[in-house]
């Protein structure tokens, strides 16, 4: 490896990350109990760590997509203050998008691991072997990466 | 505006569950957090909006399809419309001072000069800070903005993975000390948190005292109970 890598962030960690800030910093105390990984301070510590020892942070929009879902799940009176969290994090976090049009996507990965899945996993093989980490929370989405010789950690693996 | 309520009690005691479970418990919930805010400093001001993301009116700690419940239980709660009213002033008047107190630092010649002091030490001691540590000589850019609304919410620290960490955390006591300044507006800052966390107090009290009246008087729980229903 010849520097620290990109870090390709699946919806799994991101969404912890989110619900994190959301509970301890805006107290929506309502939201822990969606907290599946980071329900400690020291758990969060050591996934922000990881997370600064990369290079860039990117996602993609179909990850955003996601969120989208998850946030639309949540009690009206909330919605805005956690897009503005998101918003919020994707700043102060240096987050960057890339697009992957579903045209392009070979339609048998679609139909056996899902397009956001394969827009992580095309995004993860844009680069060279080492140069970025897939982190995902998604055991189907991991082992297809590893397959392929992309690099994947299931959040587990960093928090530990 | 009680006397409508003590003539017919049994008929409107449904009414009074949805002021409870639709009103009273959501604003409860939310002064709660509130209190909680205001007493760590943590404002959640945020400049893109110029208003506190957490700390909103009392009517938008309500569901919007509930606003209709709302309006009733003002309709026949005075003090409690008088009550919402203050709290939403006291809450207008500390998004404004945030607001001044943030242009006041940007445009303060003392604040760029000491966050040019600032930076100048982190770069010169970057490389013992630790590995994440990257030089922002050549991106100043939201810098200014960044620590102004920290020191406003009274951040202490900054997660390692947010751009700007290693640099505030750094040195971020000293940036805070901007709090216990006399200028920038910050005497009215803190005074305005304090007049809002006691009303805010206040209310909480009231509500719940109300809470318990409105429970005994019309055999309504506090919370929705699995099992019991609203029926005649």
């Amino acid at each position: 490896m010849l520097g620290p890598p990109t870090l390709i962030l699946d919806t799994g960690p991101l969404w912890e990350l989110i619900l994190y800030s959301a509970v301890h910093n805006l107290r929506f105390r309502k939201l822990e109990s969606e907290l599946l990984y980071l329900k400690t301070k020291d758990s969060f510590n050591k996934l922000s760590e990881f997370i600064a020892f990369s290079k860039g942070r990117v996602t993609t929009p179909h990850v955003v997509s996601e969120i989208s879902f998850r946030i639309v799940r949540t009690e009206e009176k909330s919605k805005a203050s956690l897009w503005n969290l998101v918003y919020d994090e994707f700043r102060s976090m240096g987050m960057d998008e890339e697009l992957f049009k579903l045209l392009l996507m070979p339609p048998e990965s679609v139909a056996r691991i899902g397009a956001v899945d394969v827009s992580i996993f095309q995004l993860g093989a844009n680069y060279s072997f080492s140069e970025a980490i897939v982190l995902s929370l998604d055991n189907a989405l991991i082992a297809e990466c590893n397959d392929a010789g992309i690099i994947a950690k299931h959040i587990s693996e960093v928090i530990t | 505006m009680d006397r409508p309520l003590e003539a017919t009690p049994k008929r409107q005691f449904r009414r009074v569950a949805a002021w409870i479970y639709a009103v009273v418990n959501p604003i409860l919930e939310s002064l709660q957090d509130e209190v909680s805010l205001l007493e760590s400093g943590n404002l959640t001001w945020r400049s893109s909006s110029s208003r506190c993301e957490r700390i909103r009116n009392i009517q938008e700690y309500v569901e919007s399809k509930q606003w209709p419940n709302y309006f009733d239980f003002r309709a026949e709660h005075d003090l409690f419309s008088k009550s919402f009213e203050g709290h939403d002033a006291s809450l207008k008047s500390l998004n404004a001072i945030a607001s001044e107190t943030y242009a006041s630092l940007l445009s303060s010649q003392m604040f760029s000069e000491i966050l040019n002091v600032h930076l100048a030490a982190y770069e010169e001691q970057r490389s013992s800070i630790g590995p994440h540590a990257p030089s922002f000589n050549n991106s100043r850019g939201d810098i200014p903005k960044v620590f102004a609304e920290n020191i406003i919410n009274n951040v202490e620290s900054l997660p390692p993975h947010y751009l700007y960490s290693p640099l505030w955390n750094f040195r971020s006591k000293e940036l805070l000390g901007f709090r216990n300044s006399s200028g920038f507006n910050f005497t009215a800052l803190h005074n305005a948190v304090a007049i809002l966390s006691q009303m805010s107090v206040a209310l909480k009290t009231s509500l719940e005292d109300h809470r318990l009246s409105l429970s005994r008087g019309f055999d309504v729980p506090a919370a929705p109970v699995t099992g019991i229903l609203f029926e005649e």
